[in-house]
This record gives C-alpha cells, sequence and structure tokens, in this order.
C-alpha cells in the first residue's frame, strides 16, 4: 500500500495569534507590552494519512502542499487553509486530513495558547512494501487440457481460492515460505502438493488433473486414479531429511542461539565427545560428512572445540541433514550430507543484530542499499580467552586448549527482475587452538597447537523461467590446516595448503507431463600442497589403537608434496509422479570422472629426481528414491544410492600414505515410515544400511611395499534404525525426540574380522524442546543419553627400558567402550521490546544434573589403573543479542 | 555477565582428569628398571653385553635369572610398539634366545638394518622391494629384543644398530659416515646429596645415613663433552634432517630416573632437553620416618640415543 508522508516544517506566526486573543485596551497610553514568547511548541501527536488522489497515483504525481493550520489552546485544528497549492485534488485530500490531525497545544509565556502554524504535507509515491506473496494459477483437465471450473484451491494457512470458468485461481497475501496445497473439488478427491513462496513475489503453478468423466457410471471408483502433476516438483529433495529453520533452531537449548548448532541433536547424528565438534553420522567417520553451503562445500561446519558454527545465525535460512540416500545434487562423501541455506538479502529497511556471550561476540546487519540491490554483513571474535585470563593468571592455555576463532561473511544481492537474481558472496573462517605442558621430564613436555582457516567466494546466480529454475553458483576458495607439535623431543607437523575451484549448476523443471527434471554439474578442483612429518601414526586414525595420551611412538619421517584433484560430476534427476502424485519415483544418476595427480609416487632417494603419479578414477553413482503417500497421513519412503569418495590429499604421500590410493564406495539403502499424527506432529521411522567398500586403512603387512603405507582393502557397513517424533514450531511449542540404534563395523582387511569401528555408538537418544510462555518468555530443555564411542582395552603393559616408560599392550580392538554419556541442559530467554528494536537475553544451564560424563578412558603411567576422563560440570552461559 | 565467567572459568579449569598419578620411582615389587647395552650401538654381527637393573622390591641384592630374547620379527606399520605382536605374543620364530642370566652376550642379527633398519626388505619373489623402516628422531635404527624376570612386567630393550642413512644423497651418505661416532653409554660421574650449605659427592654404592624424614637433595651429574672425542656426557652427532635432506648437527637430551625402595622422590625423572647445556640435575628424596631401615636408591641416566649409565646407593635412617 503506497502511503503519503508528511513533514513539519514551520512553527511559527507568533505575531497572527495575537488578533486571536481578547485583548482589553489600554486605560492610558501604556509603556510598549512585552512580546509574548513561545515556551513551548505545539506536537503533532495524531496524524492521520491523507488519501492518495486515485487519478494522481495512476499517474504516478508527487506532490507538496502547505497549510496554514489554525490550532486552539487545546491542540485541536480548528481551521486547514491552502497556501501553497498543488492541484485541487491534492489540497482538498491535505486539508482534510489535516483537519483531523492532534496537536499537544502550544504554550506561550508557559500557558497553552491558540497558535497558527505553516504545515508541508507531501505526498510521495513509495515502493510497496511486500511481506507476503501472490499464488495464482490454472488448474487444467490433463487429457483435454481444457481448464476446470469450481476446483478449490486451499493453503496450510486456510487461505482458499475456487478456480474460474477458465480454471484460474488466485490468492493473495500468501505468508511467505513452505506451504501444503489441496486441490478439491466434487469430482476430485483431495490431492496434495507443496509450494515455497518468497515474500513480494508471485507463484505461477499450473495443476494438471487427470478428471473422470462427468457422471460417467463408475465415476467414484475411479477415484484413486486421479493424477495431479504440477509445474514444481513437490517431491523434498531427500527422502530421509532433517531440516530446521533458523527460527526454530536458534531457540532450542544446547545451541546458545547457533542455528547450526542443532545438527548435533539431530536424529542420525552421534554425540560427539566435549570440545571436538565432530559429525559422526549413521556411524561414518567425521571426514566422510559433507557440508554444503548455498551449494558451495565448506571443510567443517564448527569451529574448532565445537562452540560455535562458522556461519552467522543472522544468514542462515535453514539447515537440513541428511544422513544418507540422498539424491544425484550431491556426492564426494560416503557419510551424510548437512546443507545450509542462507537467508535470501531481501529486507525493505536495515536490520542488525549484535550478539554477546561467554564465548565470543557477534554482530551482523543486512540491508537494502539502492533500488533491487542489498547488502548482508556479519562477524563473530571469540573471547573465551580473553574473559578467562583474569581468573587464571593468564596460564589457563597451559592447562586445558581454549578455542580461539572468528568468522566473517558478507553478501550484495541484486534483482535482476522479478524473477531472477544473482549474489556475490564471501565467507571466511579461522580457528586457533594451543595448548603447552611444560616438565622437568624432556620427555613428558607437550606442545600442541592446531590451526584451520578456511575461505570462500561464491556468485549465485538464479532465474525462474516458465516454471522451470536455473542456477549456476561458481565458487573459489582456500583452505588451510596446520597441526603441529611435539610429545617430548619427538615433533610433528601436518600442514595442508588448498586452493579450490568450484561450479554447481542447475536446472529445474517439467520435462513433460507428470515427469519434472533436475539436471546438473557439480564441478571442483583442488591444488593441495602437503607438508608433513612426524610419526607416520600420529595423527591417529581410524583403527589404530591406542590410549588417550599415550606418547607416539618416535619413528619419524618427512614428505612434501602435492596433489591435484579433480572432479567434473554430471548429475541429473527425474522425479516420476504416479498415481495422481501419490507415488513419486525419482531415479537419478551421477557420472564422477576423478584425476588425481600426485607429484611423488616413491619416497625421495638421494639425487633421484621425482616421479609423479596420475589416477583416473570413473564413479558411476545410481540414485533412487520413491515414496508412496499410502494415506493422508501416512507416507513409505525407500532410497539407494551409491557413493564414493575420493582420497583424501594428506592421504596421498608416498611416505605417510599411498600416492596411488583409488576412491572408497558406500551403498546406502533405506526404508521408511513418516506418519502424520497430528497436523504438526509426526513421527518418522527409518531403517537403513551402508555397505562400505575400498576404505582407506593402514597397511597391515609387516613389510609393506614402498609408498604404500596405506591401502584401500578396508571395508565396513553400519546398519541400524532411527526414529525421530517431530513437533513443528505450532502452538508454542516445538521440538523433537529421536532415537537412533546404530551398528558400525569396519573390516581391516579382506580376510580379517569385522570390529566396531571408532564411531560406533549404539544407542543416541536426543530430546529437545521449546515452549514459548509468552510475553517474550521462551524456555527449552534437551536431554541427551548416548552409548559410549568404543575403545581398545590395555590388557597388560610392558616396560621400555629405552624410554623408561610403559608401552600398554592392547587387547581385541575397540571391545571395551567408554562408559554412556546423560545430560540435560535448560535455556532460558526472555525478549525485550526496547525503543529501538528487541533484546533477548537468555541464559543455558548445561548438565544441570551435574553429572559426571565420562568423556574419556586414560591409565596410570605403568597402566595399572584405569580412570575415566569427565565432561565439564554445570555450566552457565548467558548472553544476550539485540536486534534492530 | 562476570559472575557467569567466573563459574565456567572454574568449571573449566576444574576439568575433570582422574588422579592416577603413578610414582613410578617407587619400587615395591620386582621390576626391571634399566637395561644397558655394551656398547649401546653396533653393527649387524657385532657382539654387545646386556644387562639389566632388577630389583625384588627390596634393598638386597636379587638373584632371579633374566631370560633374554632379541626380536626377530618386524612390527606392522600400525603396531603401536616396537615390539612386533609375533614377539609378544612369542610366535614361533619371532624370538632369538640369548639365554638366561642377570647379563647376557649377544650378536645383534646381520639382517637387522634390513629387518628394523633403511634397508629395504626384500619382498617375494617378482615384488619389489618392501619399505624401510623409520628412523627415531635422533637418526637411529634399533634392534628391539625382551627380557622376562618373574614377577615383574616384561622390558623391552632395544640395541642401537649402525646403519646406513635411509634417502639421502651420496654426499650426504659420505658425510655422515666420515663424521659419525657410535654412541658410548652415558657416566653418572658424579652423585652428590646436599644438605643445607653442604654438599657431599657419594660413591657408586656407597651407604649414607640420613635423619628419618630428612629432606635430602640429590644432584646427579655427567661429563661435560667436546666435539671431538668419546664421551660419557651429552655427545654431538651428526644427523639426517628428514624434511630437509641434510645432515645437521645435533646434541643428546639426557634424562635421569630417580628410583627408590623407601622414602619419596618428589619427580621420578628430570632431564635436559637436547638445547640445554647444564650437566646435571637434581631433585629431593625424603628418608622413611621409621629408625634404621635402610633403602636402596638408583640413578638411571639415559642419553638419546639409547646409551644407559647406572649409579646406585643406599640410604640408612639413623643415627
Amino acid at each position: 500500500m503506497r502511503r503519503a508522508s508528511f513533514s513539519l516544517v514551520l512553527v511559527l506566526a507568533l505575531t497572527a495569534t495575537a488578533p486571536l486573543r481578547a485583548q482589553p485596551a489600554p486605560p492610558r497610553a501604556p509603556a510598549p507590552a512585552p512580546a509574548p514568547v513561545l515556551t513551548k511548541p505545539p506536537k503533532l501527536t495524531r496524524f492521520v494519512d491523507a488519501e492518495y488522489p486515485a487519478s494522481e497515483k495512476a499517474r504516478g504525481r508527487t506532490a507538496v502542499v502547505v497549510l496554514r493550520l489554525t490550532l486552539d489552546a487545546a491542540g485541536s485544528v480548528q481551521d486547514a487553509s491552502v497556501t501553497e497549492s498543488a492541484g485541487a485534488e491534492f489540497d482538498a485530500a491535505a486539508v482534510a486530513a489535516a483537519r483531523r490531525f492532534v496537536f499537544e497545544p502550544a504554550e506561550i509565556d508557559g500557558k497553552p495558547s491558540p497558535i497558527r502554524i505553516l504545515y508541508r504535507y507531501e505526498f510521495t509515491l513509495q515502493p510497496e512494501v511486500q511481506a507476503t506473496a501472490i499464488f495464482e494459477g490454472v488448474v487444467k483437465d490433463r487429457s483435454t487440457q481444457g481448464p476446470l471450473e469450481g476446483v478449490t484451491v486451499a493453503l496450510d494457512s486456510g487461505q482458499q481460492a475456487v478456480t474460474d470458468a477458465a480454471g484460474k485461481f488466485r490468492i493473495t497475501d500468501v505468508p511467505p515460505g513452505k506451504h501444503a496445497i489441496t486441490l478439491s473439488g466434487d469430482r476430485l478427491t483431495a490431492l496434495r502438493t507443496e509450494e515455497s513462496f518468497d515474500a513480494g513475489k508471485k507463484l505461477d503453478a499450473t495443476y494438471e488433473v487427470q478428471a473422470p468423466a462427468a457422471a460417467a457410471p463408475g465415476a467414484a471408483a475411479d477415484q484413486d486414479d486421479l493424477e495431479i502433476v504440477v509445474t514444481a516438483p513437490a517431491l523434498d529433495k531427500h527422502v530421509v531429511a532433517t531440516q530446521v529453520t533458523a527460527e526454530e533452531g536458534k531457540r532450542l537449548p544446547g545451541t546458545q542461539g547457533d542455528v547450526l548448532k542443532v545438527v548435533e541433536s539431530m536424529p542420525g547424528v552421534a554425540r560427539s565427545q566435549v570440545g571436538s565438534g565432530q559429525l559422526v553420522v549413521w556411524g561414518a567417520a567425521p571426514e566422510d560428512t559433507r557440508v554444503y553451503v548455498d551449494g558451495v562445500r565448506l571443510p567443517r561446519l564448527y569451529h574448532g572445540g565445537g562452540l560455535r558454527s562458522v556461519v552467522a545465525t543472522e544468514l542462515v535460512d535453514s539447515v537440513e541433514l541428511a544422513p544418507g540416500g540422498y539424491g544425484a545434487s550431491y556426492g564426494r562423501g560416503l557419510g551424510g550430507l548437512v546443507t545450509v541455506r542462507t537467508r535470501r538479502a531481501d529486507e525493505t529497511a536495515p536490520h542488525a543484530t549484535v550478539g554477546l556471550d561467554l564465548l565470543d561476540a557477534s554482530a551482523a546487519v543486512r540491508t537494502p542499499i539502492a533500488n533491487g540491490v542489498h547488502v548482508a554483513i556479519a562477524a563473530r571474535r571469540s573471547h573465551l580467552h580473553s574473559v578467562l585470563e583474569p581468573f587464571t593468571n593468564g596460564d589457563a592455555e597451559d592447562f586445558f586448549p581454549i578455542p580461539r576463532y572468528y568468522d566473517g561473511q558478507a553478501r550484495v544481492a541484486l534483482d535482476l527482475g522479478p524473477h531472477e537474481r544473482i549474489d556475490l558472496t564471501g565467507m571466511l573462517s579461522s580457528d586457533r587452538i594451543s595448548r603447552t605442558v611444560a616438565s622437568s621430564d624432556p620427555l613428558l613436555a607437550k606442545r600442541d597447537t592446531r590451526e584451520t582457516s578456511f575461505q570462500r567466494i561464491y556468485a549465485r546466480w538464479e532465474k525462474d523461467v516458465d516454471g522451470a529454475n536455473v542456477s549456476v553458483v561458481p565458487w573459489f576458495g582456500h583452505d588451510e590446516n596446520t597441526l603441529e607439535n611435539a610429545f617430548g623431543d619427538v615433533p610433528t607437523l601436518v600442514t595442508s595448503k588448498s586452493t579450490l575451484y568450484g561450479l554447481r549448476t542447475a536446472w529445474h523443471g517439467k520435462a513433460a507431463e507428470a515427469v519434472s527434471v533436475t539436471v546438473g554439474l557439480d564441478a571442483e578442483v583442488a591444488d593441495t600442497r602437503v607438508t608433513r612429518n612426524g610419526s607416520l601414526t600420529n595423527p591417529a586414525r581410524e583403527g589404530d589403537v591406542r590410549t588417550f595420551g599415550q606418547l607416539p611412538p618416535d619413528r619419524v619421517n618427512a614428505d612434501t608434496w602435492k596433489v591435484v584433484t579433480a572432479g567434473l560430476a554430471p548429475f541429473g534427476e527425474l522425479d516420476v509422479a504416479l498415481w495422481g502424485g501419490k507415488v513419486h519415483v525419482v531415479p537419478g544418476l551421477r557420472i564422477d570422472p576423478y584425476f588425481v595427480s600426485v607429484s611423488r609416487r616413491t619416497p625421495i632417494e638421494g639425487d633421484t629426481p621425482s616421479a609423479g603419479a596420475f589416477r583416473e578414477d570413473l564413479a558411476i553413482e545410481p540414485r533412487l528414491a520413491m515414496r508412496w503417500a499410502a494415506s493422508s497421513r501416512l507416507d513409505l519412503r525407500a532410497a539407494y544410492g551409491r557413493y564414493h569418495q575420493p582420497a583424501a590429499p594428506e592421504d596421498l604421500s608416498a611416505v605417510f600414505g599411498n600416492p596411488s590410493l583409488a576412491t572408497s564406495a558406500a551403498d546406502h539403502v533405506l526404508v521408511g515410515s513418516a506418519v502424520r499424527l497430528l497436523e504438526k506432529t509426526s513421527l518418522e521411522t527409518t531403517a537403513f544400511h551402508v555397505w562400505q567398500s575400498d576404505l582407506i586403512v593402514r597397511n597391515p603387512a609387516t613389510s609393506p611395499l614402498l609408498a604404500e603405507a596405506l591401502s584401500g582393502i578396508g571395508s565396513g557397513r553400519s546398519f541400524g534404525v532411527q526414529m525421530l517424533l517431530r513437533q513443528t514450531l505450532a502452538s508454542h511449542v516445538s521440538g523433537w525426540i529421536s532415537y537412533a540404534i546404530v551398528r558400525s563395523e569396519r573390516r581391516d582387511a579382506p580376510d580379517a574380522a569385522l570390529r566396531p569401528s571408532d564411531y560406533d555408538q549404539s544407542h543416541v537418544l536426543t530430546a529437545v524442546g521449546t515452549w514459548d510462555l509468552g510475553k517474550g518468555f521462551d524456555v527449552g530443555a534437551r536431554v541427551r543419553f548416548a552409548t559410549g564411542f568404543p575403545r581398545t582395552p590395555v590388557v597388560r603393559a610392558l616396560y621400555d627400558a629405552r624410554h623408561d616408560t610403559y608401552t600398554p599392550v592392547f587387547g581385541a580392538t575397540n571391545s571395551d567402550r567408554i562408559p554412556a554419556f546423560f545430560q540435560i541442559d535448560l535455556r532460558g530467554s526472555k525478549r525485550f521490546t526496547l525503543p529501538r528494536g528487541e533484546l533477548e537475553a537468555y541464559v543455558e544451564l548445561q548438565n544441570v544434573t551435574n553429572r559426571e560424563n565420562p568423556e574419556e578412558i586414560v591409565y596410570s603411567a605403568n597402566y595399572r589403573d584405569k580412570g575415566i576422563i569427565t565432561g565439564l560440570p554445570i555450566l552457565p552461559v548467558i548472553g544476550a543479542r539485540w536486534t534492530l | 555477565m562476570l559472575l557467569a565467567a567466573l563459574g565456567s572459568a572454574l568449571s573449566l579449569s576444574g576439568a575433570c582428569k582422574p588422579s592416577l598419578d603413578e610414582d613410578l620411582s617407587h619400587v615395591d615389587g620386582p621390576r626391571i628398571l634399566a637395561v644397558q647395552a655394551e656398547p649401546p650401538e653396533a653393527k649387524p654381527g657385532e657382539m654387545v653385553k646386556l644387562r639389566a637393573l632388577y630389583t625384588d622390591g627390596t634393598a638386597a641384592a636379587p638373584t632371579t635369572d633374566l631370560g633374554w630374547s632379541f626380536c626377530v620379527v618386524r612390527p606392522a606399520l600400525a603396531e603401536p610398539t616396537a615390539l612386533s605382536a609375533a614377539c609378544l605374543e612369542g610366535a614361533a620364530g619371532a624370538l632369538l634366545p640369548l639365554g638366561s642370566a642377570p647379563e647376557v652376550h649377544g650378536v645383534v642379527p646381520a639382517d637387522a638394518c634390513r629387518l628394523f633398519g633403511p634397508d629395504r626388505p626384500l619382498g617375494k619373489p617378482g615384488e619389489p622391494a618392501g619399505r624401510a623402516a623409520d628412523p627415531d628422531v635422533t637418526g637411529g635404527y634399533y634392534q628391539p629384543g625382551i627380557v622376562r624376570a618373574s614377577g615383574a612386567d616384561d622390558a623391552l630393550f632395544e640395541v642401537r644398530v649402525r646403519c646406513g642413512l635411509a634417502g639421502a644423497t651420496q654426499e650426504s651418505v659420505a658425510a655422515f659416515e666420515r663424521t659419525y661416532r657410535s654412541n658410548t653409554n652415558p657416566t653418572v660421574s658424579d652423585v652428590a646429596i646436599v644438605r643445607g650449605d653442604r654438599e657431599g659427592a657419594v660413591a657408586d654404592g656407597a651407604e649414607i645415613v640420613a635423619l628419618p624424614g630428612e629432606v635430602l637433595t640429590v644432584r646427579a651429574g655427567w661429563p661435560a663433552c667436546t666435539d671431538d672425542a668419546a664421551c660419557g656426557g651429552a655427545e654431538r652427532y651428526p644427523a639426517l634432517d628428514a624434511a630437509a635432506r641434510v645432515l645437521v648437527t645435533r646434541r643428546e637430551s639426557m634424562r635421569v630416573s630417580w628410583l627408590a625402595t623407601r622414602g619419596k622422590f618428589a619427580s621420578s625423572r628430570s632431564g635436559r632437553a637436547e638445547d640445554d647445556q647444564a650437566t646435571s640435575v637434581d631433585t629431593t628424596w625424603v628418608a622413611p620416618a621409621e629408625r634404621g631401615v635402610s633403602a636402596a636408591l638408583w640413578i638411571v641416566l639415559r642419553d638419546a640415543r639409547g646409551g644407559t649409565g647406572i649409579r646406585s646407593l643406599r640410604v640408612r635412617t639413623g643415627p
């Protein structure tokens, strides 16, 4: 709606007020009376919008009308006249509005008095602020392509419209977001689909419905054959996935307002050790799960220590975890998939957020800067080390590592048209954790520093064309990781620096009736330089037997190598809707040829020049997803997918690894159901089985061949069932209860027995919920129970006479476990409305029962005694966030 | 906010590790305390004398024989010890017996540099040679062995083997052969007891008298070394810098283990890092509270290249 604006330009005319006052005549020639003094100007307390003249508005004309207003001693407008005209219609509208103004009275010489003022009324045409979307379209008979009249198109918001004779419908003021759409009519059974709406945008949809012949005998019996074909496909991208919006996620306990932390509480995710920040999904190794933001791969989701995510909550729209069986658009990982969708920069007014808590400080701004141009900037920096310093004499980091991190994001978004836009985004993140343990024994002195950083720049161009959507995302990045430690005189250094180039394109539209198509390209090139020296088994990898704090072997070596990895994967996916959309079959195919070039095939031998190695693998990855809406409340689902993952550059060393490693593979199979118990309450159950092959493991041979310290002969499997009972954000309550029973096993060689993997966590139960109490109060709770990760027991010890230490002799690999974990966290927050913006203060109490939660098994120096490292005791985290 | 920070700081610093400190300096049962090879570094085929410092946990001289073996099976890359699983389990052919006695003589196996050193192990027929073993941080390779004593933990011992350099240029190999001097065992040249301002030297095996509960400072020293002679102190030696692939001169770090059958040492080990020029370390020992008891104290000095020196003394609580 267009509005008129006004401004008060003049407060005056004291002399003009004099005639209004009944002044008795002086009895004799007086001395000049003192001039009256305006001690308080009138103040407009009620403004009335003038009605913008329709004809002038249609012509796009603006105007200024200057009025003379006469106010009485009570502040009411007694008279309004035009002193500068803008035309009869503008003048009349301005006068009519001004007569209804109310002022706080002016005061002359300290007393309320009548006054006459000039008032400038501006008629300005402002761009419409659209907070809602428009939904319109047409419903056709699939057979005849003729319009269908009388079909009710209803949204889950309660809005609905009935198609006219031309089959057209229109619904305005649709709240943005995803909505369920129902088509119904006398001749139709109710059909459901789903659409996403963006504020200020119009969604045009065409629904083709296979309707039975009118009044034909047996028509009712044929209703099951009704079919709906939706221009935009309704099937979710992944058969099993948990998506949480930013608004919901940041209110959940355990997140400290950081929406991406909610992934740790999602079903299928193991509870990782405190401070690790690892994502263990369905028993897969953390490095097997991929993280994408707007289709751009990030090396990690969390800062070191897992305290915070690497993307500001203010820029996040939603986060989704697909633990397995995901579609053809993504690959190059054997485990789960985390996709973060950032918020569209489409604000009509500036928004700002400032946050502060024990861990860090953050700020974010989102604002339009010109018509169709928006900017968003966010930054965060940790200060935990500074906060702790006064209480620990500055030596806190000598005892426990304190993460130091910062991250930042910036975006410029341009609207190129009503259905076309381009975003340019930059992201950076940096982490450092350092710890030093001094000792009078040189062997026991420890120094450990880990630094990681990444930067990304990407452009995202999107366009909607005739019901199809096309997107192109070229990106560039740089990753850097350094691990440097020294246990006694055994040094370890691993540095890797990668320059990355990527391109993701996708076209998504309708190919035929009942068939929609996604095709695209996912390309990534990584140029990595790695330097490593130290012990072969430090850092440890999955399957290595060791104890916490054990000194690494003092056999050392060194290598420097370069790896160029390229993957160029075209992918395609069909969404075939059958039986009126009740069944969706989504076959997909991804063809991913890998090219790997390693600078050195064998270790350095004297002056012999190095020879490189080149490897080419072709990964054919079929994917299939199926969903059957068996009833209005029950969905049945199944999926299969094959996935490949190239060897990490760090594994391609001729000294520490194997330059000839091939890609590892995994096959995911899952079946499940989703039952809608209530309107906003659902129960999802999924059973899964993952087979992994060609996993990279330590070469078990006592005399492995040259440059074969690692070998792709490992295999594994994960299987289990997960359940999710979820209440989506409604009725002031949201949250979920998830439970997973998982078995994850590995085989280190073809003839070896299966053993539990390092990431096997049999039972994980998470209950998380928030309750909006009203008046700005929110409370929430999170309850977690998890089986401990496996560990290899020490059965006896051997005295090492050269080092004067004890060396453990291990039992069966991973045949022991860390005891189970149980923790309750509470969160309370209050939002205060301020004159400018809103302030949210929150407190999170972690581990409210102060339970001594087991985190790791440790042994005494001679391995005769065994103990448990416990996690943090009850920990309050207080923070505040101001939002404009 | 500050209170929250304080609470969190205390919570964090209160983290959360169990107290499993084992006083390894306290000897209260049968135990092998050290193994000394003489010479500590030998070429394949050369003979070495092996001697273990063993105690039954009393101040009396023990009489148990020790069973000695060399291990002749290389551990897999991922095995966490220098001793292969085959040797730990006593698999057939994995151990080369050296005899049962407090001291034995053994010949370093001729293929030690191929099994545990820089010489690449021979592959199966038709296969190329395998991966060489990695050296330790001093550039050394070691022949492992195991010594067993009744009632005590088995002990892993290692004899440094004089092998070549892996992956070095001819020039580096030549320089190494020209300048490298095999290691010699370090010597605890001085042991002194400090009581207040008084410092008294103690001869090897001598007995001193201490008051019950008296706190003594025990100091152990070793000779200062020059560059051009074998020495019982921290020697300099050439080593191949694995990263830069050049020869560098390094200096041995020195570590002292303090052991006693009674009383209590403040720390079980002390040492001097490679860049620390000092030639002694000290610690304190608290005598037993009882009168008329005798304690055996051992001071074991180890250098970074596998050499070992041993001194002992007795303390009787008096007067």
